[in-house]
């Protein structure tokens, strides 16, 4: 991330101390133990600060109401996946003007240092020590599809699922990132929310993609038909999965001219 | 499925077997869209090239003989400019094209 | 460790020449590349013999049709072959190989071209080599402007894509969920009667200079995906307005009051749809963790969109935008040549009857055999 950026966070952010995390595509994210409003030494806990710049390349009326819906919508989706019990960074405080989310901290250092995504575990174990399909990972992938699952069955769609949009900790897995979320019960809209990840994962995965995609899949099953939720979810999962079908064939069919 | 009842064949006369035999290569190799509805059989006799077309009315017929046709015009003017031309270094006037 | 490229080369001879045919869309193009042996680097760049090309130009308000198309590549692909040859001072003997877009295009026009690849290859004893339109634009854009490893943002009338490469294939991780970004400029563009001359996409380009006021559009961004067609929908029903004789509601600018005009509509059309490429282009570089951006395909030329991302990357450290002009950017016969000169070195060669070509031919189905980073 280039300096211009991080010197444009510290104006807005006076007198916190961060540590950069991570510079995504429309947000930067750092790391701090400062609360924003509690003053307590005692605490250690740590804290995300996202903060989206203005980005020049768009025309400053685009910028404004994509920044300020994006944060506004992120910080409500929070709330909401706090509401329903679906695991989730917590929101501290926002500053929806400028663009700044403060939330809990979830995750953890990997042994190669970097933060601990899905994305960053599964090619952790592909180079390091390649073990990737272990019973851990499926588990784990298992997991994340359940959580998805929970997701869907409160009519909410993430709009960017990826293996980076996924945070690992002991706990298990933990949703992140919700500026392209929106709030549907259409079979399309969780199919074609599904099909980001399965494409996501395909390019980003590729040698065993075909494995965590049916894990994952197998999770996002056992979620609609563990009871939890009204009789008609095991209905629901038989309807998105032929959707999946179809969006998949349209995608298939998509690239006819060149 | 209807009987494709229609049918016609044309031949193609071309300056040599092996030329023939090219054209019928080149063209064999594209399936037909709708096999159901048409049939086009390519077979080389000496320096003829023998399209047959089975079909199910003469309008299926029609539009395939003038897509051959077409392919027919390109192959020939392959044949005219470039048969035996391959040691030879086209030149052209610089005209835009 | 780096792929051999010259196992199958014929002894005795230092260098490749292909030939290269392209006909997938309205544009014909001839191309011939050199190749010398060994790995290509900033030393050993391929050469340009010969890239020609004749676009065939519907009139304005009016799309191009298969049918048309094909007729115009069939009237002109071996008046254009003999000029290439000619351009590039080579003989059929000194050719390796004749490579043709294998798809995805437009049925007719694509199989009038292979027609004549496949007679030419049978009478100068050449083998063909089929190749993906995508893959060639790839490939051209990379040794165009040598960048090793980027993000390629693929923007054509017929596909929008944001590709990167991995394990010997280019993946797909973002793409239009509808309609292509360049069909949606041209389908605009028939709204408002621009001419298809030179491209309508390019006077679209120049009207949108002259836009003032920002119309609010959809903005429609799905994860790395993007959806154009409610946007297309919508600038035409303001299009629809503003010549609607009944003299009805006319769009006037929020904060002005000033009436808005068609170079206004080019200008936000453009805001909007550029906006989002260069988004699902930045999350793409950020999923990667890459920094080099390469746009490729006829609305890379765009010197918006260009602009647009420069200033994408340059929020992103070390980053850099690679493009190329219209000789390349726009469909060529020449990225054919040499993504089919590529496959060809390391024996991918399309046996005759494996020729037939189709419409439908995704980016990551090839085997990037060339590669091995």
């Amino acid at each position: 991330m280039t300096d211009r950026l991080v010197d444009e966070a510290k104006l807005l952010l006076r007198n916190v101390s961060f540590q950069i995390v991570s510079q995504g595509a429309e947000a930067l994210v750092f790391k701090t133990n400062i609360h924003p409003y509690f003053n307590d030494d005692q605490d250690e806990s740590s804290y995300i600060i996202k903060y989206r710049p203005r980005k020049p390349y768009r025309h400053p009326k685009i910028d404004k109401s994509i920044t300020k819906s994006r944060t506004i919508g992120e910080v409500k989706f929070m709330f909401k996946l706090a509401k329903a019990g679906i695991r989730a960074p917590r929101v501290v405080s926002t500053d929806y003007f400028n663009g700044i989310i403060w939330m809990e901290h979830i995750g953890y250092s990997l042994p190669d240092g970097k933060e601990s995504t899905l994305k960053n575990w599964l090619w952790y174990l592909e180079k390091v020590r390649g073990e990737s399909l272990s019973e851990e990972v499926q588990r784990i992938c298992v997991e994340v599809g359940y959580l998805i699952g929970d997701l869907h069955l409160n009519d909410m769609i993430h709009g960017d699922l990826t293996s980076s949009n996924i945070m690992l900790d002991k706990k298990g897995p933990a949703l992140i990132d919700f500026g392209l979320s929106s709030y549907s019960a259409l079979p399309e809209d969780k199919a074609v929310d599904l099909y980001v990840l399965e494409r996501a994962m395909n390019s980003t995965h590729a040698d065993y993609a075909s494995e965590y995609n049916s894990w994952l899949l197998k999770g996002y099953e056992k979620a609609h038909s563990d009871g939890h939720y009204s009789k008609q979810a095991n209905k629901s999962f038989v309807e998105i999965i032929k959707r999946l079908e179809d969006v998949r064939l349209r995608g298939r069919k998509r690239s006819m001219i060149g | 499925m209807s009987e494709l009842s229609h049918r016609l064949s044309i031949s193609i006369p071309f300056e040599n077997d092996k030329q023939a035999s090219m054209a019928r290569k080149t063209m064999a190799v594209d399936p037909v869209l709708k096999s159901n509805e048409l049939l086009i059989k390519f077979n080389q006799e000496e320096n003829k090239l023998i399209c047959q077309f089975m079909g199910t009315s003469d309008r299926v017929i029609r539009v395939a003989i003038s897509n051959v046709i077409d392919n027919v015009k390109t192959i020939i003017e392959c044949f005219d400019e470039f048969d035996g031309k391959d040691d030879v270094q086209f030149e052209e006037k610089q005209e835009t094209i | 460790m780096t792929v051999d490229l010259d196992k199958y080369a014929k002894p005795g001879k230092s260098y490749y020449i292909a030939l290269g045919l392209e006909g997938s869309a309205n544009k014909l193009g001839v191309g011939i590349i050199k190749h010398k042996l060994g790995q290509l680097s900033d030393s050993n760049r391929a050469e340009v013999l010969a890239n020609i090309r004749d676009t065939y130009v519907s009139p304005p308000g009016e799309g191009f049709l298969p049918r048309d198309t094909a007729r115009h590549h069939r009237n002109w692909v071996v008046r254009l072959i003999k000029k290439a040859l000619s351009v590039a001072g080579v003989k059929g003997t000194d050719l390796d190989c004749i490579c043709f877009t294998q798809g995805p295009g437009m049925g007719a026009p694509l199989q009038s071209v292979v027609i004549a690849a496949r007679t030419l290859s049978q009478l100068w004893n050449l083998p063909l080599v089929g190749v993906n339109h995508c893959v060639g634009h790839i490939e051209m854009g990379r040794e165009i402007t040598r960048s090793e490893n980027p993000v390629v943002l693929y923007v054509s009338g017929g596909n929008t894509q944001v590709i990167a490469y991995s394990k010997q294939r280019y993946r797909i991780f973002g793409e239009t969920l509808d309609i292509a970004v360049g069909n949606c400029l041209d389908r605009f563009a028939r709204t408002l009667r621009i001419p298809n001359d030179p491209a309508p996409g390019y006077n679209i380009e120049q009207m949108a200079k002259k836009g003032k006021h920002y119309v609010p559009l959809p903005y429609t961004v799905k994860g790395m995906d993007l959806s154009m067609s409610g946007i297309l929908a919508n600038i035409e029903s303001l299009a629809a307005d503003m010549f609607s004789s009944k003299g009805g509601k006319k769009a006037v600018d929020e904060e002005t009051g000033e009436l808005i005009t068609p170079e206004d509509l080019c200008f936000s059309l453009q805001e909007t749809l550029f906006s989002m490429l260069v988004e699902i282009t930045e999350r793409a570089l950020a999923h990667v963790q890459s920094n080099q951006v390469l746009i490729v395909g006829g609305v890379g030329s765009n010197e918006r969109l260009q602009e647009m991302m420069g200033l994408m990357v340059r929020d992103r450290k070390n980053g850099s935008v690679y493009s190329t002009d219209e000789r390349f950017c726009i469909d060529n016969g020449i990225m054919i040549a040499h993504a089919g000169l590529l496959g060809y070195r390391m024996g991918q060669i399309t046996p005759l009857d494996n020729t037939v070509c189709t419409q439908r031919f995704r980016t990551d189905e090839v085997f990037v055999e060339w590669r091995d980073d």
